[in-house]
Protein backbone atom coordinates (compact mmCIF):
# COMPACT_ATOMS: atom_id res chain seq x y z
CA UNK A 1 0.00 0.00 0.00
CA UNK A 2 3.24 2.56 1.15
CA UNK A 3 4.55 1.12 -2.26
CA UNK A 4 1.74 2.00 -4.21
CA UNK A 5 1.11 5.73 -2.93
CA UNK A 6 5.12 6.62 -3.64
CA UNK A 7 4.64 5.50 -7.03
CA UNK A 8 1.78 7.27 -7.36
CA UNK A 9 2.95 10.60 -5.82
CA UNK A 10 6.41 10.05 -8.10
CA UNK A 11 4.04 9.73 -11.01
CA UNK A 12 2.13 12.85 -10.62
CA UNK A 13 4.87 15.19 -9.88
CA UNK A 14 6.59 13.72 -13.12
CA UNK A 15 3.38 14.75 -14.94
CA UNK A 16 3.25 17.93 -13.35
CA UNK A 17 6.77 18.73 -14.72
CA UNK A 18 6.27 17.22 -18.01
CA UNK A 19 2.86 19.61 -18.26
CA UNK A 20 4.59 22.61 -17.58
CA UNK A 21 7.03 22.38 -19.61
CA UNK A 22 4.79 21.42 -22.66
CA UNK A 23 2.93 25.02 -21.68
CA UNK A 24 6.04 26.36 -21.95
CA UNK A 25 6.91 25.54 -25.35
CA UNK A 26 3.43 26.30 -26.31
CA UNK A 27 3.71 29.81 -25.23
CA UNK A 28 5.12 31.55 -28.02
CA UNK A 29 2.53 31.95 -30.85
CA UNK A 30 -0.42 30.10 -30.54
CA UNK A 31 -1.94 29.35 -34.28
CA UNK A 32 -5.54 29.31 -34.88
CA UNK A 33 -6.83 26.68 -36.46
CA UNK A 34 -9.21 27.23 -39.22
CA UNK A 35 -10.59 24.79 -42.07
CA UNK A 36 -11.19 25.36 -45.93
CA UNK A 37 -13.56 23.28 -47.54
CA UNK A 38 -12.94 23.11 -51.32
CA UNK A 39 -15.66 23.51 -54.11
CA UNK A 40 -14.82 19.80 -55.11
CA UNK A 41 -12.10 17.00 -54.72
CA UNK A 42 -8.65 19.15 -55.34
CA UNK A 43 -8.25 19.70 -58.92
CA UNK A 44 -5.41 22.57 -60.58
CA UNK A 45 -7.58 25.35 -59.80
CA UNK A 46 -6.70 24.85 -56.02
CA UNK A 47 -3.05 24.73 -55.98
CA UNK A 48 -2.32 28.44 -55.05
CA UNK A 49 -3.93 27.21 -51.74
CA UNK A 50 -1.37 24.32 -51.14
CA UNK A 51 1.69 26.14 -52.42
CA UNK A 52 0.58 28.99 -49.69
CA UNK A 53 0.11 25.89 -47.19
CA UNK A 54 3.73 24.72 -48.42
CA UNK A 55 5.34 28.03 -48.04
CA UNK A 56 3.91 28.67 -44.36
CA UNK A 57 2.05 32.15 -45.80
CA UNK A 58 -1.03 31.14 -43.48
CA UNK A 59 0.96 30.26 -40.36
CA UNK A 60 2.51 33.71 -41.41
CA UNK A 61 -1.01 35.19 -40.30
CA UNK A 62 -0.95 32.88 -37.76
CA UNK A 63 -3.18 30.25 -39.13
CA UNK A 64 -2.92 26.82 -39.02
CA UNK A 65 -4.70 25.64 -42.19
CA UNK A 66 -6.25 22.41 -42.22
CA UNK A 67 -7.93 21.78 -46.31
CA UNK A 68 -11.03 19.55 -47.01
CA UNK A 69 -12.07 18.61 -50.36
CA UNK A 70 -15.44 19.34 -50.74
CA UNK A 71 -18.66 17.53 -52.76
CA UNK A 72 -19.96 21.08 -54.35
CA UNK A 73 -20.03 24.83 -54.02
CA UNK A 74 -23.63 24.15 -52.68
CA UNK A 75 -22.17 21.82 -49.66
CA UNK A 76 -19.92 24.06 -49.23
CA UNK A 77 -21.81 27.12 -48.79
CA UNK A 78 -23.93 25.12 -45.98
CA UNK A 79 -21.49 24.13 -44.79
CA UNK A 80 -20.04 27.27 -43.76
CA UNK A 81 -23.33 28.50 -43.39
CA UNK A 82 -23.52 25.81 -40.00
CA UNK A 83 -20.53 26.76 -38.93
CA UNK A 84 -18.79 23.25 -39.63
CA UNK A 85 -15.57 25.25 -41.18
CA UNK A 86 -14.42 28.54 -41.26
CA UNK A 87 -13.49 28.88 -44.70
CA UNK A 88 -15.34 27.79 -47.64
CA UNK A 89 -14.24 28.00 -51.30
CA UNK A 90 -17.20 27.77 -53.47
CA UNK A 91 -18.67 29.90 -56.38
CA UNK A 92 -20.76 32.66 -56.51
CA UNK A 93 -24.17 31.23 -57.86
CA UNK A 94 -24.14 29.27 -54.85
CA UNK A 95 -23.69 32.08 -52.29
CA UNK A 96 -26.34 34.15 -54.35
CA UNK A 97 -28.54 30.67 -53.79
CA UNK A 98 -28.31 30.36 -50.29
CA UNK A 99 -27.88 34.07 -48.93
CA UNK A 100 -31.69 34.46 -51.15
CA UNK A 101 -32.86 31.23 -49.17
CA UNK A 102 -31.75 32.91 -45.82
CA UNK A 103 -28.44 31.19 -44.94
CA UNK A 104 -25.80 33.82 -43.32
CA UNK A 105 -23.17 33.66 -45.10
CA UNK A 106 -21.12 36.26 -47.37
CA UNK A 107 -18.60 36.20 -49.95
CA UNK A 108 -15.46 37.98 -49.25
CA UNK A 109 -13.45 38.02 -52.45
CA UNK A 110 -14.30 35.96 -55.44
CA UNK A 111 -11.13 34.88 -57.59
CA UNK A 112 -12.37 33.19 -60.58
CA UNK A 113 -13.69 36.46 -61.40
CA UNK A 114 -14.82 34.95 -64.73
CA UNK A 115 -16.59 31.28 -65.29
CA UNK A 116 -15.19 28.63 -66.29
CA UNK A 117 -18.58 27.26 -67.49
CA UNK A 118 -17.97 26.06 -70.75
CA UNK A 119 -19.39 23.42 -73.31
CA UNK A 120 -16.79 21.02 -73.52
CA UNK A 121 -16.44 17.91 -76.53
CA UNK A 122 -14.07 16.33 -78.74
CA UNK A 123 -12.70 17.97 -80.86
CA UNK A 124 -13.93 15.56 -83.75
CA UNK A 125 -17.61 17.12 -83.61
CA UNK A 126 -16.22 20.05 -85.17
CA UNK A 127 -18.69 22.62 -83.24
CA UNK A 128 -17.19 26.58 -83.36
CA UNK A 129 -19.82 28.84 -82.78
CA UNK A 130 -22.73 27.72 -80.23
CA UNK A 131 -25.37 28.05 -83.68
CA UNK A 132 -23.12 24.32 -84.22
CA UNK A 133 -25.05 23.09 -81.05
CA UNK A 134 -28.38 22.42 -82.97
CA UNK A 135 -29.32 18.83 -82.49
CA UNK A 136 -26.73 17.84 -80.16
CA UNK A 137 -26.83 15.96 -76.73
CA UNK A 138 -25.67 18.21 -73.88
CA UNK A 139 -25.14 16.37 -70.86
CA UNK A 140 -25.69 18.27 -67.75
CA UNK A 141 -26.47 17.76 -63.88
CA UNK A 142 -30.06 19.00 -62.52
CA UNK A 143 -29.60 21.01 -59.80
CA UNK A 144 -26.50 22.78 -60.43
CA UNK A 145 -25.56 26.08 -61.13
CA UNK A 146 -24.03 25.32 -65.15
CA UNK A 147 -27.61 23.71 -64.88
CA UNK A 148 -29.19 27.10 -63.78
CA UNK A 149 -27.33 29.31 -66.40
CA UNK A 150 -27.22 27.27 -69.45
CA UNK A 151 -30.76 28.86 -70.45
CA UNK A 152 -28.76 32.26 -69.99
CA UNK A 153 -26.23 31.19 -72.37
CA UNK A 154 -28.79 29.49 -75.16
CA UNK A 155 -31.16 32.07 -74.96
CA UNK A 156 -27.59 34.74 -75.28
CA UNK A 157 -26.93 33.24 -78.48
CA UNK A 158 -30.50 33.03 -79.94
CA UNK A 159 -31.14 29.01 -79.56
CA UNK A 160 -34.10 27.45 -77.78
CA UNK A 161 -34.42 24.28 -75.38
CA UNK A 162 -35.69 22.81 -78.48
CA UNK A 163 -32.05 22.79 -80.40
CA UNK A 164 -30.24 20.75 -77.53
CA UNK A 165 -30.92 17.44 -76.66
CA UNK A 166 -30.15 17.73 -72.83
CA UNK A 167 -29.27 14.38 -70.77
CA UNK A 168 -29.14 14.60 -67.11
CA UNK A 169 -25.97 12.87 -65.42
CA UNK A 170 -24.23 13.10 -62.22
CA UNK A 171 -20.87 15.28 -62.33
CA UNK A 172 -18.45 11.96 -62.60
CA UNK A 173 -21.05 10.51 -64.63
CA UNK A 174 -20.62 13.26 -66.63
CA UNK A 175 -17.00 12.44 -67.80
CA UNK A 176 -17.48 8.28 -68.13
CA UNK A 177 -20.81 9.48 -70.77
CA UNK A 178 -18.37 12.15 -73.18
CA UNK A 179 -15.49 9.70 -73.33
CA UNK A 180 -18.13 6.58 -74.16
CA UNK A 181 -19.32 8.74 -76.93
CA UNK A 182 -22.68 8.66 -75.40
CA UNK A 183 -23.24 12.10 -75.33
CA UNK A 184 -22.10 14.85 -77.79
CA UNK A 185 -20.99 17.43 -75.03
CA UNK A 186 -21.21 18.07 -72.05
CA UNK A 187 -21.46 21.52 -69.57
CA UNK A 188 -18.23 21.57 -67.51
CA UNK A 189 -15.83 24.01 -66.23
CA UNK A 190 -13.01 24.01 -68.83
CA UNK A 191 -10.22 24.20 -65.92
CA UNK A 192 -11.62 21.23 -64.72
CA UNK A 193 -12.63 18.56 -66.90
CA UNK A 194 -10.83 19.69 -70.15
CA UNK A 195 -7.37 18.73 -69.08
CA UNK A 196 -8.39 15.41 -67.33
CA UNK A 197 -10.67 13.71 -70.52
CA UNK A 198 -7.75 14.92 -72.70
CA UNK A 199 -5.73 13.01 -70.35
CA UNK A 200 -7.82 9.81 -70.12
CA UNK A 201 -8.71 9.54 -74.31
CA UNK A 202 -5.53 11.28 -75.38
CA UNK A 203 -7.91 13.08 -77.77
CA UNK A 204 -8.59 17.22 -78.08
CA UNK A 205 -10.98 18.70 -76.23
CA UNK A 206 -12.37 22.09 -77.45
CA UNK A 207 -14.69 24.35 -75.81
CA UNK A 208 -17.32 27.13 -75.86
CA UNK A 209 -16.74 29.44 -72.97
CA UNK A 210 -20.12 31.21 -71.53
CA UNK A 211 -17.60 34.19 -70.99
CA UNK A 212 -16.72 34.34 -74.84
CA UNK A 213 -20.69 34.05 -75.55
CA UNK A 214 -22.38 36.54 -73.80
CA UNK A 215 -22.60 35.06 -70.10
CA UNK A 216 -19.90 35.99 -68.13
CA UNK A 217 -20.44 35.83 -64.06
CA UNK A 218 -18.57 35.61 -61.27
CA UNK A 219 -17.30 31.75 -60.43
CA UNK A 220 -14.96 30.69 -57.27
CA UNK A 221 -14.42 32.44 -54.38
CA UNK A 222 -13.97 32.97 -50.51
CA UNK A 223 -17.15 32.39 -48.48
CA UNK A 224 -17.97 32.94 -44.85
CA UNK A 225 -20.19 33.29 -42.32
CA UNK A 226 -21.66 36.28 -40.93
CA UNK A 227 -21.13 34.90 -37.38
CA UNK A 228 -17.00 34.79 -38.50
CA UNK A 229 -17.06 37.91 -39.96
CA UNK A 230 -18.82 39.33 -36.48
CA UNK A 231 -16.76 37.54 -33.75
CA UNK A 232 -13.56 37.03 -35.63
CA UNK A 233 -12.68 39.84 -38.72
CA UNK A 234 -9.62 39.68 -37.82
CA UNK A 235 -9.29 35.69 -38.88
CA UNK A 236 -11.08 36.39 -42.30
CA UNK A 237 -8.65 39.24 -42.56
CA UNK A 238 -5.54 37.40 -42.15
CA UNK A 239 -6.81 34.40 -44.18
CA UNK A 240 -8.06 36.68 -47.39
CA UNK A 241 -4.33 38.66 -47.15
CA UNK A 242 -2.92 34.80 -47.07
CA UNK A 243 -5.05 33.80 -49.68
CA UNK A 244 -4.20 36.60 -51.99
CA UNK A 245 -0.32 36.08 -51.54
CA UNK A 246 -0.64 32.58 -51.93
CA UNK A 247 -2.33 33.33 -55.58
CA UNK A 248 0.12 36.04 -56.39
CA UNK A 249 3.09 33.82 -55.74
CA UNK A 250 1.47 30.81 -57.36
CA UNK A 251 0.80 32.54 -60.61
CA UNK A 252 4.69 33.76 -60.30
CA UNK A 253 6.01 30.05 -59.54
CA UNK A 254 3.48 28.18 -61.74
CA UNK A 255 5.59 24.61 -61.65
CA UNK A 256 6.01 24.79 -57.71
CA UNK A 257 2.83 25.41 -56.68
CA UNK A 258 1.41 22.79 -58.93
CA UNK A 259 4.24 20.55 -57.44
CA UNK A 260 2.60 21.29 -53.94
CA UNK A 261 -0.57 20.09 -54.45
CA UNK A 262 0.62 17.14 -56.03
CA UNK A 263 2.27 16.50 -52.57
CA UNK A 264 -0.15 17.92 -50.12
CA UNK A 265 -3.32 17.27 -51.80
CA UNK A 266 -4.93 13.41 -51.30
CA UNK A 267 -5.51 11.53 -55.06
CA UNK A 268 -4.89 14.72 -56.61
CA UNK A 269 -5.04 14.60 -60.28
CA UNK A 270 -1.71 13.79 -62.49
CA UNK A 271 1.03 16.48 -62.39
CA UNK A 272 0.48 17.30 -66.35
CA UNK A 273 -3.40 17.90 -65.38
CA UNK A 274 -2.90 19.80 -62.94
CA UNK A 275 -0.59 22.31 -64.38
CA UNK A 276 -2.70 22.56 -67.49
CA UNK A 277 -5.41 23.04 -65.12
CA UNK A 278 -3.83 25.80 -63.20
CA UNK A 279 -2.47 27.29 -66.16
CA UNK A 280 -6.47 27.74 -67.79
CA UNK A 281 -7.40 28.94 -64.15
CA UNK A 282 -4.96 31.59 -63.89
CA UNK A 283 -6.66 32.81 -67.26
CA UNK A 284 -9.73 33.62 -65.17
CA UNK A 285 -8.36 36.00 -62.17
CA UNK A 286 -9.77 39.57 -63.93
CA UNK A 287 -12.78 41.22 -65.49
CA UNK A 288 -12.03 44.51 -67.32
CA UNK A 289 -13.28 46.24 -64.40
CA UNK A 290 -10.95 44.67 -61.99
CA UNK A 291 -7.77 44.33 -64.38
CA UNK A 292 -4.47 45.68 -62.52
CA UNK A 293 -5.44 44.45 -58.94
CA UNK A 294 -5.09 42.00 -57.03
CA UNK A 295 -6.86 38.79 -57.21
CA UNK A 296 -10.05 38.33 -54.53
CA UNK A 297 -10.57 42.65 -55.10
CA UNK A 298 -14.18 42.67 -56.51
CA UNK A 299 -16.42 45.78 -57.09
CA UNK A 300 -19.55 46.20 -56.76
CA UNK A 301 -20.64 46.12 -60.89
CA UNK A 302 -19.65 42.81 -61.67
CA UNK A 303 -20.97 41.42 -58.49
CA UNK A 304 -24.39 43.38 -59.59
CA UNK A 305 -23.86 41.93 -63.41
CA UNK A 306 -24.13 38.02 -61.42
CA UNK A 307 -26.64 39.15 -59.41
CA UNK A 308 -28.37 40.14 -62.11
CA UNK A 309 -28.16 37.33 -64.36
CA UNK A 310 -29.02 34.68 -61.43
CA UNK A 311 -32.22 36.57 -60.36
CA UNK A 312 -33.28 36.14 -63.74
CA UNK A 313 -32.35 32.76 -64.24
CA UNK A 314 -33.22 31.19 -60.93
CA UNK A 315 -36.09 31.50 -58.54
CA UNK A 316 -34.48 34.48 -56.59
CA UNK A 317 -37.32 37.11 -55.76
CA UNK A 318 -35.94 39.94 -54.45
CA UNK A 319 -32.41 39.95 -54.75
CA UNK A 320 -30.98 43.06 -53.14
CA UNK A 321 -27.38 44.75 -54.00
CA UNK A 322 -24.49 43.46 -53.50
CA UNK A 323 -23.83 44.01 -50.24
CA UNK A 324 -26.01 41.29 -49.61
CA UNK A 325 -23.69 38.62 -50.98
CA UNK A 326 -20.47 40.22 -50.68
CA UNK A 327 -18.39 42.10 -48.27
CA UNK A 328 -15.29 43.66 -49.41
CA UNK A 329 -13.79 45.19 -46.73
CA UNK A 330 -11.89 42.30 -45.64
CA UNK A 331 -9.75 42.06 -48.62
CA UNK A 332 -9.18 45.88 -48.75
CA UNK A 333 -8.32 47.15 -52.26
CA UNK B 1 -61.68 -14.64 -39.52
CA UNK B 2 -63.21 -11.89 -37.13
CA UNK B 3 -66.25 -9.56 -38.99
CA UNK B 4 -66.37 -6.41 -37.83
CA UNK B 5 -64.86 -6.81 -34.35
CA UNK B 6 -61.92 -6.24 -36.95
CA UNK B 7 -62.91 -2.85 -38.04
CA UNK B 8 -63.09 -1.68 -33.94
CA UNK B 9 -59.46 -3.46 -33.57
CA UNK B 10 -58.24 -1.14 -36.40
CA UNK B 11 -59.86 2.01 -35.07
CA UNK B 12 -58.93 1.18 -31.64
CA UNK B 13 -55.29 0.53 -32.54
CA UNK B 14 -55.01 3.52 -34.81
CA UNK B 15 -55.27 5.78 -32.46
CA UNK B 16 -52.05 5.56 -30.73
CA UNK B 17 -50.44 5.84 -34.25
CA UNK B 18 -52.73 8.71 -35.37
CA UNK B 19 -51.30 10.28 -31.76
CA UNK B 20 -48.19 10.02 -32.52
CA UNK B 21 -48.39 11.90 -35.60
CA UNK B 22 -50.15 14.21 -34.00
CA UNK B 23 -47.03 15.06 -31.74
CA UNK B 24 -44.82 15.02 -34.13
CA UNK B 25 -46.31 17.78 -36.17
CA UNK B 26 -46.62 19.94 -33.69
CA UNK B 27 -43.20 19.74 -32.53
CA UNK B 28 -42.59 20.61 -36.24
CA UNK B 29 -44.59 23.59 -36.73
CA UNK B 30 -43.06 24.59 -33.37
CA UNK B 31 -39.64 24.02 -34.56
CA UNK B 32 -40.17 26.00 -37.54
CA UNK B 33 -42.14 29.00 -35.99
CA UNK B 34 -39.72 29.28 -33.54
CA UNK B 35 -36.88 29.33 -35.87
CA UNK B 36 -34.58 25.95 -34.29
CA UNK B 37 -34.17 25.05 -37.82
CA UNK B 38 -33.52 27.23 -40.91
CA UNK B 39 -36.41 27.60 -43.06
CA UNK B 40 -34.68 26.41 -46.35
CA UNK B 41 -33.42 23.32 -44.59
CA UNK B 42 -36.28 22.52 -42.99
CA UNK B 43 -39.59 23.79 -44.07
CA UNK B 44 -42.92 24.49 -41.83
CA UNK B 45 -45.53 22.22 -42.27
CA UNK B 46 -48.20 24.27 -43.89
CA UNK B 47 -45.56 25.37 -46.53
CA UNK B 48 -45.22 21.58 -47.35
CA UNK B 49 -48.77 21.58 -47.97
CA UNK B 50 -49.03 24.75 -50.18
CA UNK B 51 -46.43 22.82 -51.90
CA UNK B 52 -48.84 19.93 -52.33
CA UNK B 53 -51.48 22.29 -53.38
CA UNK B 54 -49.16 24.57 -55.95
CA UNK B 55 -47.18 21.52 -57.71
CA UNK B 56 -49.91 18.66 -57.51
CA UNK B 57 -49.92 18.08 -61.06
CA UNK B 58 -45.87 18.08 -61.00
CA UNK B 59 -45.26 15.41 -58.19
CA UNK B 60 -47.92 13.58 -59.62
CA UNK B 61 -46.41 12.90 -62.79
CA UNK B 62 -43.05 12.70 -61.72
CA UNK B 63 -44.63 9.79 -58.98
CA UNK B 64 -46.45 8.00 -61.55
CA UNK B 65 -42.73 7.25 -63.68
CA UNK B 66 -40.70 6.54 -60.09
CA UNK B 67 -43.73 3.87 -59.27
CA UNK B 68 -43.41 2.24 -61.88
CA UNK B 69 -39.85 1.59 -61.94
CA UNK B 70 -40.29 0.40 -58.14
CA UNK B 71 -43.37 -1.90 -58.93
CA UNK B 72 -41.39 -3.46 -61.89
CA UNK B 73 -38.17 -3.18 -59.91
CA UNK B 74 -39.82 -4.82 -57.43
CA UNK B 75 -41.87 -7.95 -59.65
CA UNK B 76 -38.17 -8.55 -61.14
CA UNK B 77 -36.19 -8.49 -58.07
CA UNK B 78 -39.01 -11.13 -56.71
CA UNK B 79 -38.63 -13.40 -59.57
CA UNK B 80 -34.84 -13.07 -59.69
CA UNK B 81 -34.84 -13.32 -55.49
CA UNK B 82 -36.90 -16.69 -55.40
CA UNK B 83 -35.53 -18.23 -58.40
CA UNK B 84 -31.79 -17.86 -56.73
CA UNK B 85 -33.65 -18.87 -53.60
CA UNK B 86 -34.74 -22.02 -54.87
CA UNK B 87 -31.49 -22.69 -56.58
CA UNK B 88 -29.61 -22.33 -53.36
CA UNK B 89 -31.39 -25.35 -51.77
CA UNK B 90 -31.90 -27.25 -54.48
CA UNK B 91 -28.24 -27.33 -55.34
CA UNK B 92 -25.07 -27.41 -52.56
CA UNK B 93 -22.88 -26.57 -55.63
CA UNK B 94 -24.81 -23.37 -56.49
CA UNK B 95 -25.25 -22.36 -52.72
CA UNK B 96 -21.29 -22.89 -52.65
CA UNK B 97 -20.93 -20.05 -55.51
CA UNK B 98 -23.73 -17.77 -55.45
CA UNK B 99 -23.95 -16.77 -51.84
CA UNK B 100 -20.30 -15.24 -51.81
CA UNK B 101 -21.90 -13.26 -55.29
CA UNK B 102 -24.87 -12.49 -53.68
CA UNK B 103 -23.09 -11.03 -50.98
CA UNK B 104 -20.45 -8.80 -52.62
CA UNK B 105 -23.69 -7.54 -54.68
CA UNK B 106 -25.17 -6.54 -51.60
CA UNK B 107 -22.60 -5.06 -49.92
CA UNK B 108 -21.35 -2.32 -52.91
CA UNK B 109 -22.71 0.77 -52.70
CA UNK B 110 -25.29 1.07 -55.49
CA UNK B 111 -25.14 4.88 -55.75
CA UNK B 112 -21.79 3.90 -57.17
CA UNK B 113 -22.67 1.58 -59.40
CA UNK B 114 -25.46 3.64 -60.70
CA UNK B 115 -23.47 5.71 -63.12
CA UNK B 116 -22.01 2.49 -64.47
CA UNK B 117 -25.30 1.53 -65.91
CA UNK B 118 -26.12 4.96 -67.36
CA UNK B 119 -23.59 4.87 -69.13
CA UNK B 120 -23.71 1.24 -70.49
CA UNK B 121 -27.82 1.15 -70.25
CA UNK B 122 -28.50 4.50 -71.74
CA UNK B 123 -31.02 6.94 -70.00
CA UNK B 124 -33.77 5.21 -70.14
CA UNK B 125 -35.87 3.84 -67.82
CA UNK B 126 -33.50 0.48 -67.90
CA UNK B 127 -30.88 1.60 -65.68
CA UNK B 128 -33.51 2.71 -62.49
CA UNK B 129 -35.18 -0.37 -62.62
CA UNK B 130 -31.58 -2.24 -62.46
CA UNK B 131 -30.96 -0.35 -59.36
CA UNK B 132 -33.95 -0.88 -57.92
CA UNK B 133 -33.69 -5.05 -58.62
CA UNK B 134 -30.03 -5.31 -57.38
CA UNK B 135 -31.08 -3.47 -54.34
CA UNK B 136 -34.16 -5.12 -53.16
CA UNK B 137 -33.86 -8.79 -54.60
CA UNK B 138 -31.17 -9.43 -51.66
CA UNK B 139 -33.80 -9.91 -48.77
CA UNK B 140 -35.86 -12.11 -51.18
CA UNK B 141 -33.09 -14.03 -52.08
CA UNK B 142 -32.13 -14.68 -47.93
CA UNK B 143 -35.90 -15.20 -46.64
CA UNK B 144 -36.99 -17.70 -49.69
CA UNK B 145 -33.73 -19.75 -48.67
CA UNK B 146 -34.62 -19.76 -44.95
CA UNK B 147 -38.25 -20.53 -45.96
CA UNK B 148 -37.42 -23.27 -48.08
CA UNK B 149 -34.99 -24.87 -45.64
CA UNK B 150 -37.69 -24.58 -42.91
CA UNK B 151 -40.26 -26.95 -43.80
CA UNK B 152 -40.86 -30.21 -41.85
CA UNK B 153 -38.86 -32.84 -42.98
CA UNK B 154 -41.09 -35.34 -41.40
CA UNK B 155 -43.68 -33.87 -44.61
CA UNK B 156 -40.99 -34.56 -46.98
CA UNK B 157 -40.58 -38.05 -45.89
CA UNK B 158 -44.19 -38.47 -46.29
CA UNK B 159 -44.39 -36.87 -49.63
CA UNK B 160 -41.46 -39.21 -50.41
CA UNK B 161 -43.05 -42.49 -49.53
CA UNK B 162 -46.18 -41.54 -51.16
CA UNK B 163 -44.19 -41.28 -54.56
CA UNK B 164 -44.54 -37.54 -54.93
CA UNK B 165 -42.06 -36.04 -57.80
CA UNK B 166 -40.06 -33.23 -56.83
CA UNK B 167 -41.57 -30.60 -58.43
CA UNK B 168 -45.44 -31.83 -56.97
CA UNK B 169 -42.98 -31.75 -53.10
CA UNK B 170 -42.12 -28.00 -54.21
CA UNK B 171 -45.21 -26.83 -55.03
CA UNK B 172 -47.59 -28.69 -52.79
CA UNK B 173 -45.26 -28.40 -49.60
CA UNK B 174 -42.12 -26.74 -49.64
CA UNK B 175 -43.32 -23.49 -51.03
CA UNK B 176 -46.13 -22.76 -49.17
CA UNK B 177 -44.23 -24.10 -46.07
CA UNK B 178 -42.14 -21.03 -47.22
CA UNK B 179 -44.25 -18.24 -47.57
CA UNK B 180 -44.43 -16.94 -44.27
CA UNK B 181 -41.24 -16.46 -44.31
CA UNK B 182 -41.04 -15.38 -47.67
CA UNK B 183 -43.91 -12.24 -46.98
CA UNK B 184 -41.40 -11.22 -44.58
CA UNK B 185 -38.71 -10.91 -47.23
CA UNK B 186 -40.89 -9.45 -49.86
CA UNK B 187 -41.97 -6.40 -47.21
CA UNK B 188 -38.69 -5.44 -46.64
CA UNK B 189 -37.98 -5.57 -50.42
CA UNK B 190 -40.51 -3.49 -51.12
CA UNK B 191 -39.68 -0.48 -49.36
CA UNK B 192 -35.92 -1.37 -50.89
CA UNK B 193 -37.81 -0.83 -54.39
CA UNK B 194 -38.54 2.29 -53.89
CA UNK B 195 -34.53 3.69 -52.42
CA UNK B 196 -33.71 1.34 -55.64
CA UNK B 197 -35.36 3.58 -58.41
CA UNK B 198 -34.91 7.07 -56.42
CA UNK B 199 -31.39 6.26 -56.53
CA UNK B 200 -31.18 5.67 -59.69
CA UNK B 201 -32.54 8.63 -61.06
CA UNK B 202 -30.57 10.79 -58.91
CA UNK B 203 -27.78 9.68 -60.99
CA UNK B 204 -29.37 10.05 -64.39
CA UNK B 205 -32.80 10.96 -65.64
CA UNK B 206 -35.44 13.37 -66.53
CA UNK B 207 -38.11 12.47 -64.72
CA UNK B 208 -38.82 10.79 -61.46
CA UNK B 209 -39.34 11.62 -58.18
CA UNK B 210 -35.50 11.12 -57.53
CA UNK B 211 -34.73 14.11 -60.16
CA UNK B 212 -37.57 16.20 -58.26
CA UNK B 213 -35.92 15.86 -55.67
CA UNK B 214 -32.19 16.62 -57.14
CA UNK B 215 -33.77 20.06 -58.76
CA UNK B 216 -35.39 20.84 -55.44
CA UNK B 217 -32.36 20.52 -53.42
CA UNK B 218 -30.58 22.79 -56.32
CA UNK B 219 -33.09 25.47 -55.92
CA UNK B 220 -32.66 25.39 -51.94
CA UNK B 221 -36.52 24.19 -52.71
CA UNK B 222 -37.47 22.50 -49.10
CA UNK B 223 -40.69 22.38 -49.52
CA UNK B 224 -40.62 20.88 -52.77
CA UNK B 225 -37.94 18.73 -51.12
CA UNK B 226 -40.27 17.61 -48.18
CA UNK B 227 -43.01 16.90 -50.55
CA UNK B 228 -41.16 14.57 -52.77
CA UNK B 229 -40.08 13.04 -49.49
CA UNK B 230 -42.96 12.41 -47.81
CA UNK B 231 -44.50 10.81 -51.16
CA UNK B 232 -41.73 8.44 -51.58
CA UNK B 233 -42.41 7.49 -48.08
CA UNK B 234 -46.18 7.41 -49.17
CA UNK B 235 -45.23 4.99 -51.82
CA UNK B 236 -43.39 3.27 -49.57
CA UNK B 237 -46.18 2.96 -47.27
CA UNK B 238 -48.99 1.79 -49.76
CA UNK B 239 -46.74 -1.17 -51.16
CA UNK B 240 -46.32 -2.31 -47.83
CA UNK B 241 -49.79 -2.63 -47.05
CA UNK B 242 -50.57 -4.00 -50.50
CA UNK B 243 -48.04 -6.78 -49.82
CA UNK B 244 -49.63 -7.21 -45.95
CA UNK B 245 -53.14 -7.56 -47.55
CA UNK B 246 -51.60 -9.57 -49.85
CA UNK B 247 -50.26 -11.93 -47.03
CA UNK B 248 -53.43 -11.85 -45.36
CA UNK B 249 -55.02 -13.96 -47.97
CA UNK B 250 -52.33 -16.20 -48.41
CA UNK B 251 -51.49 -16.95 -45.56
CA UNK B 252 -55.10 -16.71 -43.10
CA UNK B 253 -54.09 -20.31 -41.45
CA UNK B 254 -50.33 -18.94 -40.27
CA UNK B 255 -50.22 -19.02 -36.83
CA UNK B 256 -49.57 -15.13 -36.49
CA UNK B 257 -53.03 -14.51 -38.15
CA UNK B 258 -55.02 -16.68 -35.28
CA UNK B 259 -54.69 -13.73 -33.05
CA UNK B 260 -56.98 -12.14 -34.86
CA UNK B 261 -59.25 -14.86 -34.86
CA UNK B 262 -59.23 -15.16 -31.03
CA UNK B 263 -59.75 -11.29 -30.73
Amino acid sequence: MHRLLRSFAALTVVLALCGSQAANAQSPKALKKATLMLNWYPYGEHAAFYYGLQKGFFKDEGIDLTIQPGGGSAKTVQAVAAGQIQFGWADAPSVIKNVSAGASVKSIGVFLQTTPASIEYFATQNIHKPSDLKGKTVAVTPGDALFQTFPAFLAANKLSPDDVHQVNIDPAGKLAALIEGKVDTLIGFFNDQAPTIEQRSGKKVDVLKFADHGVNFYGTGVVVSDDLLKSDAPLAKAFMKATIRSWEEAEKHRADAVAAEETLAEKAPPKDVLAHQFDLTLSLLHTPGSKGKKPGINNAKDWQNTIDLFAKYSEIKNAGPPSAYWDGSIAGS
Amino acid sequence: MAGSGSIRDTLEGAWRPALFLLGVLVLWSASTALGWVKPYLVPSPWAVVAEFHHDGALLAKHTEITLFETVVGFVVAVAVGLAFAVAIVYSRTVERTLYPLLLVAQVIPKIAVAPLFVVWLGFGIAPKILVAVLIAFFPVVISGVAGLRTVDPELLDLSATMGAPQWKTFLKIRFPAALPQIFAGLKVAVTLAVTGAVVGEFVGANQGLGYLLLIANGNLNAPLLFAGLIVMSLIGIVLFLLIEIAEKFALPWHVSRRRDLLA
